[in-house]
């Protein structure tokens, strides 16, 4: 059980370190879209795309996960995005 | 008051709003220089009583089309009643408000199944370019651009569809500058009740009007 939960973190961990690669990748070649402010029109959560790579950059140098539902679901969009 | 051939929505209380908002700004002056008549009920004018005043079936103040770009929820789409969000189209008012008219929304959720684009096709709205699901906005030229490619594309007399297929060309050239483009794109909904229908026809002008003025114009 134990090495189960090890093993799933291991993935996770595994995955978002991928995601940051994509990710600053995408910022370096696209400076000014990844400042531009974006909203979601219903939660009205506020947010640029180099914020959500810091938070995640921040969140990797701590080991402090990230517990925000709408950071992780958009995580997961730019996720399914930068795979397309 | 006069009567006009669009009528923009766009309230400004809240955060989410004032990017909507944004996005309408200069969109009067737009349409007005594409010589149709426009009231824009922008911030506190977009109460529920200014909005029925102006789509009112019986009154036919707004002839041609509605422009939403707010709040919107599955069965509601929302203004503002002091300085906070008030149901200005509804399941109940929808016939009476939309009917015989054009609606483009930039809102979330109306055009979600069993929802109020749906119910006001039903009950005689001729179109309904919404959303299916919640959706995002940016503060970009970009984005505002994209978004107006469906009011510049009715505004020059193209079908439906045409506008539809406008927006999606435009969602689709921005895919690349962020998720929310190809997000938002996969959630567009164009409801209608029939095809190949412009701005132009049919709407709330009635049949010898329209062909009075069509003589006009030759």
């Amino acid at each position: 059980m134990g090495t189960d939960l090890s093993n799933r973190k291991e993935v996770i961990a595994t995955a978002k370190e991928k995601l940051i690669e994509k990710l600053e990748k995408w910022v370096k070649e696209h400076p000014e879209e990844a400042d531009i402010p974006h909203i979601n029109l219903t939660t009205q959560k506020e947010f640029t795309i180099r914020g959500i790579l810091n938070q995640m950059i921040e969140e990797k140098r701590t080991g402090v996960a990230i517990m925000d539902r709408e950071i992780l679901e958009i995580e997961d969009l730019v996720d399914k995005w930068l795979e397309d | 008051m006069a009567k006009v051939d669009f009528l923009i929505i766009r309230n400004k209380c809240d955060r989410a709003t004032e990017y909507t908002n944004w996005i309408g700004e200069g969109m009067k002056e737009y349409l007005e220089s594409k010589g149709h008549t426009v009231t824009d009920l922008s911030n506190t004018d977009a109460s529920p009583e200014k909005v029925r005043e102006w789509l009112s079936y019986d009154k036919k103040k707004t002839r041609k089309a509605i422009i939403a770009l707010d709040h919107g929820s599955t069965d509601v789409f929302w203004g503002e009643k002091g300085g906070q969000p008030a149901q200005v189209i509804d399941l109940t008012n929808c016939e009476e408000l939309t009917k015989k008219l054009h609606v483009y929304t930039l809102a979330c959720l109306t055009n979600a199944s069993g929802g109020l684009g749906e119910t006001a096709i039903k009950k005689g709205c001729l179109s309904w370019l919404g959303y299916t699901e919640v959706v995002y906005a940016a503060k970009s030229d970009s984005f505002k651009d994209c978004i107006w490619s469906y009011v510049e594309a009715m505004a020059e007399g193209k079908t439906m569809e045409e506008c539809e297929q406008a927006l999606r060309n435009a969602y689709i050239a921005r895919r690349n500058q962020s998720f929310i483009y190809q997000y938002n794109l996969d959630r567009l909904l164009l409801r209608k009740s029939g095809n190949d229908m412009t701005i132009n026809s049919p709407n709330r002008i009635s049949r010898v009007k329209s062909l009075m003025l069509v003589m006009m114009n030759d």
